[in-house]
């Protein structure tokens, strides 16, 4: 809409699926965010960079409900939504991949996969009686479905590489796929070697394919071009610019990111 | 709730599988306690012509009984990413209430029902000092161990009474051979195991105290599940409490002291850890046993007190190091 590039191809219809308009944040006197707009489309990927302390984990923090905007709307299918918490978001169809990947080393594959969502039999509530061989059974059939190597579900998570840690997080995060809408993804491939971070990549694509939307933070520019439709570029909390990821070379990329306006686009 | 697209049923890998749970079965630290276990047994048996009688095993699991009730609630705590130092005193608590009321004419069955609910509000004020004033466990605890042994030395005026009631001993008769703590034990153990290994709450435990930030990412209460974990803990000072009155047949204000050596040690040997997520009911069931039986065998030996207070608490220092070990073997 009145974003810099508009919506391109992908199965982006029109209306954007998730828009922000003058979501602010101050932590103290620091302006994390500052009046910045994002409209996310349908079955897109939106890269986000920016230098460090450009506001880009604060923004998609807000999305997720882990930290509330100051001022600021989001609308979500042209509706305009409350996201005040992590549920809030998660009940929109949010999920949140943060950096840290939020594992639980000391649980196994399945059971990270079903944190907080185990099926449970007889007693009610926490007293219910997990149903261990159907979460093996479905994290196994999800693993293979998005064609995650890992040897077993049973492994604890602590055992994994970097790249199956990632894997499995994200695996968790798009297992609840009939309400999924939006992923956000703080850094994916930050600790990643290159045969794992294109492993990563490619799971990333895929599940792009199931239909959902993601928006990825990232300091690799080469790797956001590649797999990103649109780039967001972020400055000191302030949206520079949103470039199509198709007609941009890295140089102009860094210019934005570290220049903090348009040397040769012209955009903005 | 998840789509299932391949047929049900078909494992990744089965050999991967089998390998993990064989490495799990063979190498968990449990397992290599219970062969330290025999080893100490053979020992004391070859030194000792009373040590491997039906009479003394029996001796040892009555120790064991109420030592593991209570180390029990101890290991929940652990899982759960919390501590309890205040064990001992609550039980000394526990205890002295118990009795004070029997002594006063309170009925038998009655005067045990306080007492394990004044077990429960013990492990309900550590856990509501942990959480809501964000005090540090040790700290939290360590205090509440010096406040409840002051509390017991009060309710007791300070004096330890013998109270000579075949009902009120009811933890020193045998039932078929077996001394009724036993039974405890067992019933315990049961509903131990059920709970933290299969039950939803057993799971998040896990995850509570393994990561409490992602605990909280996947949306749990962390605070009030700890504040859960700590009163549950109480309930198991409460039983351990009464069947350490009953089993003393006395009202003692000390009764507790070095618990918290003994249900420490015997549970870090079982495998849990101090950095949360980590423990299991058989691990301290085995943990509690080798304590008990050190115990037993060093004083049959004649070793004075304090060599066994030494050995015990070196004992606590091998199995932290053991736990804290260069990664890669294990687990």
């Amino acid at each position: 809409m009145n974003d810099q590039a508009g919506p391109n191809g992908d199965g982006s219809n029109g209306a954007p699926l998730l828009q922000l308009r003058g979501i602010s944040r101050s932590f103290g006197h620091v302006r994390a965010v500052h009046e910045v707009d994002v409209d996310l489309h349908r079955n897109e990927i939106l890269g986000i960079v920016g230098d460090n302390g450009a506001g880009k984990s604060t923004l998609m923090k807000i999305i997720a409900g882990t930290v509330s905007p100051d001022s600021g709307r989001i609308v979500m299918n042209g509706e305009p939504v409350e996201i005040a918490t992590a549920q809030d978001s998660r009940r929109l169809g949010i999920e949140m991949i943060y950096q840290d990947l939020a594992l639980f080393d000391n649980l196994d594959v399945a059971a990270n996969v079903f944190i907080g969502r185990e099926p449970t039999r007889g007693l009610p509530r926490l007293l219910g009686f997990l149903e261990r061989r159907r979460m093996h059974r479905e994290a196994g059939a999800l693993l293979e479905r998005l064609n995650i190597q890992i040897g077993s579900t049973r492994l604890p998570v602590g055992v994994l590489s970097g790249g199956q840690r990632q894997m499995v997080a994200i695996a968790r995060a798009v297992a609840f796929e009939e309400n999924n809408n939006v992923l956000l993804m703080d850094e994916p491939s930050a600790a990643l070697g290159a045969t794992e971070s294109a492993t990563v990549t490619e799971l990333i694509r895929d599940i792009r394919r199931d239909g959902l939307s993601i928006m990825i933070i990232s300091h690799r520019i080469p790797e956001v071009l590649e797999l990103a439709d649109r780039v967001m570029v972020m400055k000191r909390g302030e949206h520079v610019a949103t470039l199509d990821a198709r007609g941009t070379s890295v140089e102009e990329c860094v210019n934005l990111i570290v220049a903090g306006a348009p040397a040769a686009t012209g955009q903005a | 709730m998840t789509a299932t697209a391949t047929p049900p049923g078909a494992p990744l890998d089965s050999r991967a599988q089998a390998a993990a749970r064989a490495r799990r079965l063979l190498l968990g630290q449990h397992v290599l306690l219970l062969i330290a276990l025999i080893l100490l047994g053979t020992y004391f048996t070859s030194r000792l012509d009373f040590f491997l009688t039906s009479q003394n095993v029996l001796t040892i699991l009555r120790f064991s009984a109420v030592t593991f009730i209570v180390a029990t609630g101890f290991t929940l705590v652990l899982i759960g990413g919390g501590l309890d130092l205040s064990i001992g005193s609550g039980m000394a608590v526990v205890g002295v209430t118990a009795g004070k009321l029997f002594q006063a004419g309170v009925p038998l069955v009655l005067a045990f029902v306080i007492g394990v609910v004044t077990g429960i509000v013990i492990g309900f004020v550590n856990g509501y000092i942990v959480t809501r004033f964000r005090i540090n466990p040790l700290i939290a605890t360590l205090a509440m161990l010096f406040v409840l042994l002051g509390v017991a030395f009060i309710i007791t005026d300070g004096r330890s009474q013998q109270i000579r009631d075949d009902g009120f001993r009811f933890a020193r008769e045998n039932v078929g051979g077996v001394p009724v703590p036993v039974f405890f034990l067992i019933a315990t153990a049961v509903l131990s195991v059920v709970l933290l290994h299969t039950t939803k709450a057993g799971r998040h435990l896990f995850a509570v105290g393994g990561n409490p930030d992602a605990a909280r990412q996947a949306a749990m209460n962390v605070d009030r599940f700890r504040l859960g974990m700590y009163t549950v803990a109480g309930l198991y000072t409460g039983i351990a409490g009464v069947l350490l009155a009953s089993d003393l047949g006395a009202v003692a204000p000390n009764s507790g002291r070095n618990w918290e050596l003994y249900v420490a040690t015997a549970v870090f040997l079982g495998g849990a850890s101090l950095t949360g997520g980590r423990g299991s009911v058989i691990g301290t069931f085995v943990g509690v046993v080798f304590v008990r039986t050190l115990d037993n065998g060093l004083v049959q030996l004649a070793v004075r007190p304090q060599i066994v207070l030494i050995t015990v608490g070196t004992a606590m220092i091998l199995a932290v190091a053991f736990d804290q070990r260069p990664k890669g073997g294990f687990r």
